[in-house]
């Protein structure tokens, strides 16, 4: 009897499983400068090296200079509106007439280009993904659809569009300055992300026509802050209001 | 302060006077012998790294000088020659961000944390930037595991390179370790991560961290996850996780860049404590967490944790 406790005792210790039982908890938070801890490792620095001598000489290129720092915020950014504004002069400029520019937040990486010199690097940071730039065709309420994503996400990135948010909901709605007509249909410049339904956009799916541009956003991006410079212009923080809220 | 430690002190030696006699007879007095003093298994960790090879660039009024992996290699070391045996995990978006990614499509990357010792991976949706394909181009760089529990690859080329899980033995302790990665659709293009079905990670979790825990004894079970911290919508995340499983000690978590000021301790489905904790992105901290074993019980007494912000600014 006395057997079968010590081995029931026994079973049931060693089915015992760890615990967190802690009883006692601390918390160390330190900042650790790099010349304290005897500066960069050797070896990794040895296999950056040849890597990092490739792309710095592709990527400290100077394309443009920031006349202010260009930042990304909500409903409206300068940074938002700068990538979009570009990317319209650049399409128009090439032909094509499309009626607003929409793009994702999810797709600017970085808070902001700070004043001063932008650098190809800068860009690649700015929007690493490889997405391209297409145009849709869509119906009015289609847009509509598209224009309520907006509101609801608290503005994005856009140009040749201007809007109210209101309660979760777009108002006011003005494309390139006239009225927005639910029995329209608009051409949306924006990104192959976006359009293959990225980021809940499901009302770009299925749009009467689409126009692939075949070209990354970001080589576009590149090559009119390039042209833009040569011809001196600066790059500048813009808010103009185009989304605001109630 | 004395006083918490003699009171913790007594309660200790009650608890273990308790057990003693149970724990010398279950083990062999070697064991015992061995197990007599308190283990420390340290568990460092990083998240969505996104191609940060180099610090930030000093341009960057915020985060100028910040980072980089070199810094980030040396401290490894450093930890390693004061803790010993260690675990060193990430719990994924180790891709994109910068032009290194773009370029090298995540070859320095995985050659940076081989070299740095990191002991298993999970995977971000970012990871998927260059398909499945691009994915597997990089997989012979990485001298680590790759673990994911809630992605079923068995359609994919990738089937064979992910497990659900990996056991790990480090200073005489068990150590599971497993990954849960986020719904990809709408996240990521369907043509990168065709053929890969996501399961729900509520599910999954439970079943494997019971598998961990009670079949395969782990001391501890750690996820590795790229749910994301918390949302305000109703979302599964870190919080979730911790809250409706068991049998999960520690989850580190990615996706939301999120910098925790220190481990949140949560309670699971049991009213056991779990940690969650998360260190931002692009390697500009590692997390560090010592977990004291105490002999015999196998319970974790104490838990510390150190945040470690990185800077290659020199005399700053």
């Amino acid at each position: 009897m006395k057997n079968r406790i010590l081995i029931a005792l026994l079973v049931a210790f060693s089915a015992c499983n760890t615990q967190l039982q802690v009883k006692d908890k601390q918390i160390h938070n330190t900042r650790i400068k790099s010349d304290s801890i005897g500066g960069e490792d050797a070896r990794s620095k040895a296999l950056i090296a040849p890597y990092k001598l490739k792309l710095d000489s592709l990527m400290n290129i100077r394309i443009m200079v920031a006349s202010a720092d260009i930042k990304k915020e909500q409903p409206e950014g300068a940074l938002g509106n700068m990538v979009c504004d570009l990317l319209m002069r650049n399409v128009i400029k090439n032909g094509h007439k499309p009626d607003f520019c929409v793009l994702n937040n999810g797709g600017l990486r970085i808070p902001t280009i700070y004043a001063g010199n932008v650098y190809i690097r800068t860009v690649y940071e700015l929007m690493p993904f490889d997405n391209q730039l297409v145009m849709l065709k869509l119906k009015g309420s289609k847009c509509a659809e598209l224009l309520e994503l907006i509101a609801q996400n608290n503005g994005v990135p856009v140009s040749g569009l201007r809007l109210v948010i209101q309660n979760n909901q777009a108002t006011a709605i003005q494309v390139q300055g006239a009225a927005f007509d639910l029995n329209k249909d608009y051409w949306i410049l924006t990104s192959d992300y976006l359009a293959n339904g990225g980021d809940k956009a499901d009302a770009l799916k299925n749009p009467i026509e689409t126009i692939n541009l075949n070209q990354k956003i970001r080589d576009v991006l590149i090559a009119q802050m390039k042209e833009m410079y040569y011809e001196g212009e600066t790059l500048q923080s813009i808010k103009d209001g185009r989304i605001t809220k109630n | 302060m004395e006083e918490l430690q003699r009171i913790k002190r007594k309660d200790f030696i009650k608890q273990t006077l308790y057990l003693v006699g149970f724990g010398a007879l279950a083990n062999s007095p070697v064991r015992v012998l061995a197990q007599a003093k308190p283990k420390t298994l340290c568990v460092l960790h990083t998240n969505d790294w996104h191609s940060r090879i180099e610090p930030f660039p000093l341009s960057d009024k915020n985060l100028g000088g910040q980072g980089g992996a070199a810094v980030r290699a040396t401290l490894i070391n450093r930890i390693r020659q004061e803790e010993g045996e260690l675990l060193l995990l990430d719990a994924g978006d180790i891709f994109q961000g910068t032009p290194y990614f773009n370029f090298y499509g995540g070859e320095l990357e995985y050659k940076l944390m081989s070299e740095m010792g990191y002991d298993c991976v999970t995977l971000g949706n970012h990871d998927f930037d260059n398909g499945i394909d691009g994915l597997i181009k990089q997989m012979p760089h990485a001298k680590f595991d790759f673990v994911n529990a809630n992605y079923d690859f068995s359609k994919t080329v990738l089937k064979e390179k992910i497990q659900p899980y990996k056991i790990y033995r480090k200073k005489g302790l068990k150590i599971g370790v497993f990954g849960l990665g986020i719904e990809l659709s709408g996240l990521v293009p369907e043509n990168l991560c065709k053929g890969i079905i996501y399961n729900d990670p509520i599910k999954v979790a439970n079943s494997i961290a019971e598998e961990l825990k009670l079949k395969k004894k782990c001391d501890l079970v750690i996820c590795l996850s790229h749910l994301g911290y918390k949302y305000k919508e109703n979302k599964v995340s870190d919080e979730v996780l911790a809250t409706q499983t068991k049998n999960i000690d520690l989850i580190l978590g990615g996706h939301t860049h999120t910098f925790l000021p220190e481990p949140i301790f949560y309670e699971n489905l049991m009213h056991q404590k779990v940690i969650v904790n998360q260190v931002g992105w692009a390697g500009l901290q590692l997390g560090k967490l010592n977990f004291t074993f105490e002999p015999f019980v196998k319970t974790v007494a104490q838990v510390s944790s150190q945040l470690i912000s990185l800077t290659n600014i020199q005399n700053g």
